[in-house]
């Protein structure tokens, strides 16, 4: 009885519009886990993030699951501008940036002429002689909540529903989920099928710029502009033996509307490369992603090894590949768990380092570093201690490392966690 | 890549009819929240926005995800 009850498949909902295959084995109550995430790149952003999840498990076995979370995010991002031998100076309208020619570079070594800036305030910045041009002023905060309920309709059939709403200074977003499970073959496998809609607003500082414009002429299209996104995902289980299961997902992602980011650029060089002008990137208002997954866990020696895989491909020709691995090693009410993850990806056909001069205007173009190829890895690991039967203490310590195919995406960052979860 | 996604549906249901039915009896560890898929569901959702805000690939064990600039 006892098993039948922790076996069953509970049709949890993840932070924001996460919500998918995340099954979760859990006793009637509540039950909370709250911490503090803690991101820093090395020179760069850095994010804190508190947050509280609590979920409610009744008799009559449905869920209710809520997230609540708030971001606060300050630092160096990269503009999109190429490295220059030469001074390049640019303004900055809350990230929105515009840039001076270069040569007109002002005196002094201070990168930064004024650090902070909200809701319209120009700045100005530069960038020394071969370094990657950072906007220093970046800064923003998010609210995230997101509420998923799950219940059983019948013995072998689940369904879901969820809503999730984020806010940031510049960025909204409204999503709605919902899903069904079957569940089969004594329990052994589990068929699920989710779909997701997404309307996003993206309110850029100073207004939305006109693509592919020269910063300078600061043209200005929309005070606002949206997107839409509807997802679907089926995910089949396998109960493999008594120590193993085995997950693959097939997932679509069709979103329109307003993909660019409004705050990147693209220097235009000469033919002796050196930046004339500089314009603000264009993306495409289309864009279909799918992706194949597969995931696998074997408990072995008492400990649990996790694997899993994905293939991503994308309109923009974009394709990725991602291995990860976590290896859970029990001691007690202690855990430890070493993490390793491999991520690389192609480029989007429109990516760019730069545009020159002489070329024919493009239809697309970013010089954003994460649509170019980039490989990151991420390694590290967390320690669990379980002090009583319902409450557990734990901490995550990881390290990422990017490099790509441009110089901007050269970037190192620390990943923590300190959480504590408890049964009430 | 349509032949590997009909592979891999194929092998897993080839699967479902070929393996041993796990008894209910003999679901202990499989019932351990480290043996479900997100189980570690505090720890995947701060993953997925990092990367989300990182790479150029979202998605895969769950909806897509996003809801934010991420700039």
């Amino acid at each position: 009885m006892k098993i039948d009850k922790n076996c069953r498949w509970v049709l949890a909902g993840a932070v924001g519009t996460l919500m998918g295959t995340q099954s979760q084995a859990s006793d009637s109550g509540w039950q909370a886990e709250s911490g503090v995430r803690y991101y820093s790149e090395d020179g760069r952003v850095t994010s804190v993030e508190p947050v509280l999840q609590l979920s409610n498990t009744n008799e009559q076995e449905r869920t209710i699951s809520i997230n609540i979370a708030y971001d606060s995010l300050s630092g160096a991002s990269p503009n999109g501008a190429a490295i220059s031998d030469q001074i390049q100076t640019f303004t900055s309208t809350s990230g929105g940036g515009s840039a001076s020619r270069n040569g007109s570079a002002r005196d002094g070594d201070d990168d930064d002429d004024d650090d902070e800036y909200e809701g319209g305030t120009v700045t100005q910045y530069q960038a020394k002689p071969g370094e990657v041009p950072l906007d220093p002023s970046f800064s923003d905060q998010r609210f995230a909540f997101s509420m998923n309920l799950s219940q059983p309709v019948s013995r072998t059939l689940e369904s879901s529903f969820g809503i999730s709403y984020s806010q940031e200074t510049d960025y909204q977003s409204m999503g709605l989920n919902g899903g069904a499970t079957f569940l089969m073959n004594q329990k052994n496998t589990q068929l699920s099928v989710f779909f997701g809609l997404e309307k996003d607003e993206i309110t850029a500082a100073g207004g939305t710029p006109l693509g592919l414009s020269s910063t300078q002429d600061e043209i200005k299209v929309n005070d606002s502009e949206d997107k839409l996104v509807l997802d679907m995902l089926v995910s089949l289980t396998q109960n493999l033996s008594p120590n193993a299961i085995g997950q693959v997902n097939y997932s679509i992602s069709q979103s329109s509307g307003y993909h660019t980011d409004p705050y990147k650029i693209i220097s235009i060089m000469d033919d002796n490369n050196l930046p004339v002008d500089y314009v603000f990137e264009h993306r495409p208002d289309q864009r279909t992603k799918q992706s194949l997954y597969a995931a696998f866990k074997v408990h072995m020696l008492g400990d649990t090894l996790e694997a899993s895989y994905r293939y991503m491909w994308d309109d923009w020709d974009l394709s990725s590949q991602t291995w990860e691995t976590k290896y859970r090693l029990n001691l007690g009410h202690f855990y430890i768990q070493p993490h390793y993850r491999l991520y690389k990806q192609s480029a989007t056909h429109f990516y760019v380092d730069s545009l020159n001069t002489t070329d024919a205007a493009p239809e697309f173009a970013s010089a954003d570093y994460r649509l170019g190829e980039l490989t990151t890895q991420t390694i590290g690991g967390k320690v669990s201690w379980q002090f009583s039967p319902d409450q557990a203490l734990s901490l995550r310590l990881e390290r990422y490392q990017q490099t790509g195919e441009s110089d901007a995406a050269k970037m190192n960052a620390t990943i923590s966690q300190i959480s504590y979860k408890w049964r009430f | 890549m349509k032949w590997m996604i009909s592979c891999c549906f194929l092998l897993l249901l080839y699967g479902c009819s070929v393996l041993p039915e796990v008894k209910p009896w003999q679901k202990g560890n499989l019932a351990k929240e480290e043996m479900t898929f997100g189980g570690d569901g505090f720890d995947d959702a701060f993953d997925d926005h990092i990367y989300f805000s990182k790479e150029a690939s979202s998605g895969g064990r769950g909806l897509g995800g996003g809801g934010c600039g991420c700039n």
